[in-house]
């Protein structure tokens, strides 16, 4: 098991390599000169020239790459913001409280509402429990989640006014962000669970528990929802990536001050640095949610614990 | 005189036939297809149906709440909203459809190249789609569109950009899948030409699970192209795209939701009967289903 988590440990690590590299082109194949968006439309060509020298962005594209990844992954430095020339990571460290808040609760939220309903939905085919479940998700699915946001706004702060519908000034004011990036994914989840219950739930096995007479507790827990949860988990890490990839819209929609807003404000005054340290923020919590998804898959699917706990055995005999 | 019988017709079951069959008798596709058909025709006539146009100013009635003159109300101004979103459908539509295709097509044809050739091509096509999903979907359509900037066409070129890894990945397991079946032997062995045997005898037996993607797939960009120019990256405002009436409303949603909700309405209900049409096409496609 050690040696498949270290595996994927290093996987990790490329696919932030890759994450830096992507981050980088996209931005330097961005038309418009960072320096004029940074001085204004009154600078002189002077005045860009010599911006463009302080920031290193008149040097050649495999030069500051290089530099860019060298700082990042070598030196750990993430640089000043080109627009406020105060360094990144200490604004980030200001922010990053209210966006691990949101995405790790939503996260454990998805997994647990997620699982839990498409149980529930797929032991009663056919029943009110299940139609229910179905018709909401359906909907849920449906709805784009920065409108399902300004609903909760229209509702619960204009109409009833219990909940703050900006900023953040106490706990409160987490409740509907963090249900905003929830319901998307927990709709999601909740559907694929279901038709996995329903592809288990006729198994030999399970009539075979039903017909020793354990108690349906017991049944649904012990013998369906171990084979159903597997290939529904795979498509957990995909929708925790969708939370973190969602969080700067719901940041947008609740002006909440956390890395998604930071980094949606830094693309619009072409602040790459911010930029950048944003999305390599993103592209780490959505790669270890993937991690953590993949090893709760190898720990429920024996095959895979077997191939890296018996290799050595395996090894000794072919030897 | 003798009467010839008449030739009894004879009752085709082709596959085709036979799928459609099996989709139109479940509720779901039946509902689904009326809307979206509704919802598109009237986009397409909405010269015909809309009661005014797109960017005609009623300074009278700002703001005006759903009323029988204006069945979804005005917004800030005085536009009638039901008329704006049936004109902002044709680029919310269009952007949904055109994105899916452009972003399958590349995406199918890299699959099953990749799927297809294996060894070299393979790796090369599949590690390139490796970096380009290091990041979220979503965080990716973000950037691509701010690299590309605003506009229709951009717009549509993010959404697809988006769609090529996991579509791509996709193709190529289904064609793993079939990688060593017999007729593809057979075709091998008489010589067929290698993009003959790709797209003539290998992705017809593929194609199925992609369809349903697919489907889906257009209400999925509908919502992140309105995502998008919600946060001013995708179209904007004045266009009526959805989204962007999205953006524009925003700013008065303490005094006046009704701008928040309709449009609100409109993708959830269009994306809502894609979601039911691929539904039961996926079921209709199961062959563990059928009859």
């Amino acid at each position: 098991m050690a040696r498949y988590i270290l595996k994927r440990l290093l996987s990790m690590i490329l696919i932030l390599i890759a994450a830096a590299f992507l981050i980088f082109t996209i931005l330097y194949l961005t038309p418009g000169e960072p320096a004029r968006m940074l001085l204004g439309g009154t600078a002189t060509e002077d005045e860009v020239r010599t911006m463009a020298h302080t920031l290193g962005t008149d040097r050649s594209y495999m030069e500051q790459l290089g530099e860019f990844m060298i700082n990042t992954f070598v030196r750990f430095k993430f640089g000043n913001s080109w627009l406020y020339k105060v360094p990144v990571m200490q604004e980030m460290n200001n922010r990053l409280p209210h966006t691990i808040t949101i995405g790790l609760i939503s996260m454990i939220l998805t997994a647990l509402i997620g699982f839990g309903l498409g149980i529930i939905a797929g032991t009663h085919e056919g029943k009110w429990q299940d139609s229910v479940t179905m018709a909401i998700t359906m909907l849920l699915v449906s709805m784009p989640n920065f409108w399902l946001a300004l609903l909760m706004i229209i509702l619960f702060s204009v109409n009833l006014g219990w909940l703050p519908a900006y900023g953040i000034d106490s706990w409160t004011s987490y409740i509907m962000p963090i249900v905003a990036s929830t319901l998307g994914g927990v709709a999601m989840q909740a559907r694929q669970m279901r038709s996995a219950v329903l592809d288990v739930v006729r198994a030999d096995y399970v009539t075979t528990a039903r017909a020793k007479g354990q108690t349906e507790r017991k049944i649904t827990m012990r013998h369906i929802l171990p084979n159903a949860a597997m290939p529904a988990i795979t498509m957990l890490g995909g929708h925790l990536g969708g939370i973190v990839g969602g969080s700067a819209i719901i940041e947008s929609v609740f002006s909440i001050p956390g890395v998604g807003l930071y980094m949606l404000a830094g693309i619009n005054a072409r602040d790459y640095p911010v930029v950048r340290t944003c999305v390599l923020f993103f592209a780490l919590v959505s790669s270890i949610a993937m991690i953590l998804t993949d090893i709760g898959y190898a720990y429920l699917d024996p095959r895979i614990k077997a191939r890296y706990t018996n290799r050595k055995r395996k090894e000794e005999k072919e030897a | 005189m003798t009467v010839a019988a008449k030739p009894q017709k004879i009752r085709k079951s082709s596959y085709t036939r036979d799928l459609l069959e099996r989709l139109f008798s479940t509720w779901n596709a039946r509902i689904g297809t009326f809307i979206i058909v509704v919802i598109a025709l009237a986009c397409i006539f909405a010269d015909v149906v809309a009661p005014y146009g797109y960017n005609d100013m009623d300074f009278a009635n700002m703001y005006s709440t759903p009323s029988a003159q204006h069945i979804m109300g005005t917004d800030n101004l005085g536009r009638d909203i039901f008329s704006r979103l049936l004109y902002g459908g044709r680029y919310s539509l269009s952007l949904g459809l055109i994105s899916t295709i452009i972003g399958n097509l590349i995406s199918i044809f890299l699959g099953v190249l990749a799927g297809y050739y294996g060894g070299k091509v393979e790796t090369l096509i599949m590690r390139f789609m490796d970096v380009y999903s290091a990041l979220p979907g979503q965080l990716l359509c973000i950037l691509v569109s701010t690299a590309f900037g605003a506009g229709f066409q951009n717009t549509v070129l993010a959404l697809s950009i988006q769609h090529l890894p996991g579509g791509a990945r996709m193709t190529r397991a289904q064609i793993l899948k079939e990688r060593s079946m017999e007729y593809l032997e057979a075709a091998e062995s008489i010589n067929c030409k290698k993009m003959t045997i790709m797209f003539r005898h290998l992705f017809p037996n593929v194609y199925s699970p992609l369809l349903v993607g697919a489907t889906m797939e257009i209400g999925s960009n509908i919502m992140m192209a309105a995502t998008l120019s919600y946060i001013g990256l995708g179209v904007q405002p004045p266009t009526p795209e959805w989204g962007a009436m999205l953006a524009e409303a925003r700013a008065f949603i303490l005094v006046y939701p009704h701008m928040i909700i309709w449009p609100g309405v409109f993708i959830a209900l269009t994306v809502f009967s894609l979601n039911l049409l691929g539904d039961a096409l996926r079921d209709a496609l199961d062959p563990k289903l059928r009859k």
